[in-house]
C-alpha cells in the first residue's frame, strides 16, 4: 500500500497541472477540483499497476485527459437529459455550468469564455492537441508522447483544430476573415 | 465581438497557471482514508469473534430444537395428537 507521504509529494509536484489542464477542459472551478481529487485517487488506486513505459508526468497528463473528457461526456449525456431538471425542481445537477476560470482576466473573460466554447465543440483529439499546445505550452514532442501518436500526426491535428476553431468562431461570428 | 486568429493564440497563452487550493490534498486523504484504509487487526479480531459467538449460539439453539423434539416424542405418537388438539391423554380410552 501506497504511503501518505509519498502521495503528498507527488502532488505537490504534479497538483498545478492537474488542476490547470481540468480548468482548461471544464472552465469551472468546483468541477476542476472535483477533477483533480479525482486525479490524485486514481493514482494512488493505480499506481502498483503502473508499467513506468512512460515518465509519471506522462501517465499523470493522460489519467487527465481521460478524466476530463469522460466528465466532458457525462455533462453531454445529462444535457440530453436536461428537462428531468425541470420535472426534479430539487435535484442537484445543473443542466448548463457556468462559466468560471479564475486564471483568466476580467477584461478577457468573455473573450476567451467564446474561444474555449468553440474549442470545446472540437473534436477529442484536435481538442487535446490544442489545449495542450496553446494553452498548457507543451512542444510537439511532449504532445505526441501524451497522446501516442506521431509528431507529424499532432502538426496534422493542430492544423486541422486551428481550421476548425477558426470555421467556429466564424460560425459564431466572432472572428475577422 | 470580433476577434482575429492571432488574438486567439494570444489570448490562450494569457490564461494564467493557477496553484489548487489548499484544502485540496486534505480533502484527497480524507477520501483515501474513508475509502480505502486497511482493515485494522483489532477490527478483524473483534469481526471474527462476534461471528464465532454467532455460530455458536446458532449450533445452540439448533441442538436445543432438536432435542425438545425428541422429548415429546417419548410419549408417542398419541401425545403429539393429544398436544396439538389439547385433549388428556390419561383419559381411559387412549391407553386402551
Amino acid at each position: 500500500m501506497i504511503n501518505s507521504n509519498w502521495l503528498e509529494g507527488i502532488y505537490k509536484e504534479h497538483s498545478k497541472m492537474v488542476y490547470n489542464l481540468a480548468l482548461s477542459y471544464l472552465h469551472n472551478t468546483e468541477e476542476a477540483e472535483e477533477t483533480t481529487q479525482d486525479v490524485f485517487i486514481k493514482i494512488y488506486q493505480r499506481y502498483e499497476k503502473f508499467n513506468h513505459s512512460s515518465s509519471l508526468n506522462t501517465w499523470i497528463y493522460r489519467i487527465t485527459i481521460n478524466h476530463c473528457l469522460d466528465v466532458l461526456k457525462a455533462r453531454k449525456r445529462f444535457k440530453r437529459f436536461g428537462f428531468l431538471v425541470e420535472i426534479l425542481p430539487d435535484s442537484h445537477f445543473k443542466g448548463t455550468v457556468e462559466f468560471n476560470h479564475p486564471g483568466v482576466a476580467l477584461e478577457q473573460k468573455e473573450a476567451t469564455e467564446h474561444i474555449m466554447k468553440c474549442i470545446a465543440e472540437l473534436p477529442q483529439k484536435q481538442q487535446t492537441a490544442l489545449i495542450l499546445k496553446s494553452i498548457d505550452g507543451l512542444s510537439q514532442k511532449e504532445i505526441s508522447t501524451i497522446m501516442e501518436i506521431s509528431e507529424k500526426a499532432i502538426e496534422s491535428l493542430l492544423t486541422r483544430a486551428r481550421i476548425g476553431l477558426k470555421q467556429n468562431l466564424k460560425n459564431s461570428k466572432g472572428i475577422d476573415d | 465581438m470580433k476577434y482575429s486568429t492571432p488574438n486567439v493564440e494570444e489570448n490562450l497563452n494569457q490564461i494564467a497557471k493557477l496553484d489548487p487550493p489548499l484544502f485540496l490534498f486534505t480533502r484527497i486523504e480524507t477520501r483515501i482514508d474513508s475509502e480505502y484504509s486497511p482493515v485494522t487487526l483489532s477490527f478483524a479480531g473483534l469481526s471474527a469473534v462476534i461471528c464465532c459467538l454467532i455460530i455458536v449460539w446458532n449450533v445452540w439453539l439448533v441442538t436445543d430444537n432438536e432435542n425438545s423434539t425428541l422429548n415429546s416424542s417419548n410419549y408417542g405418537p398419541v401425545s403429539i395428537i393429544t398436544n396439538s388438539v389439547g385433549l388428556d391423554e390419561s383419559n381411559q380410552l387412549y391407553n386402551d
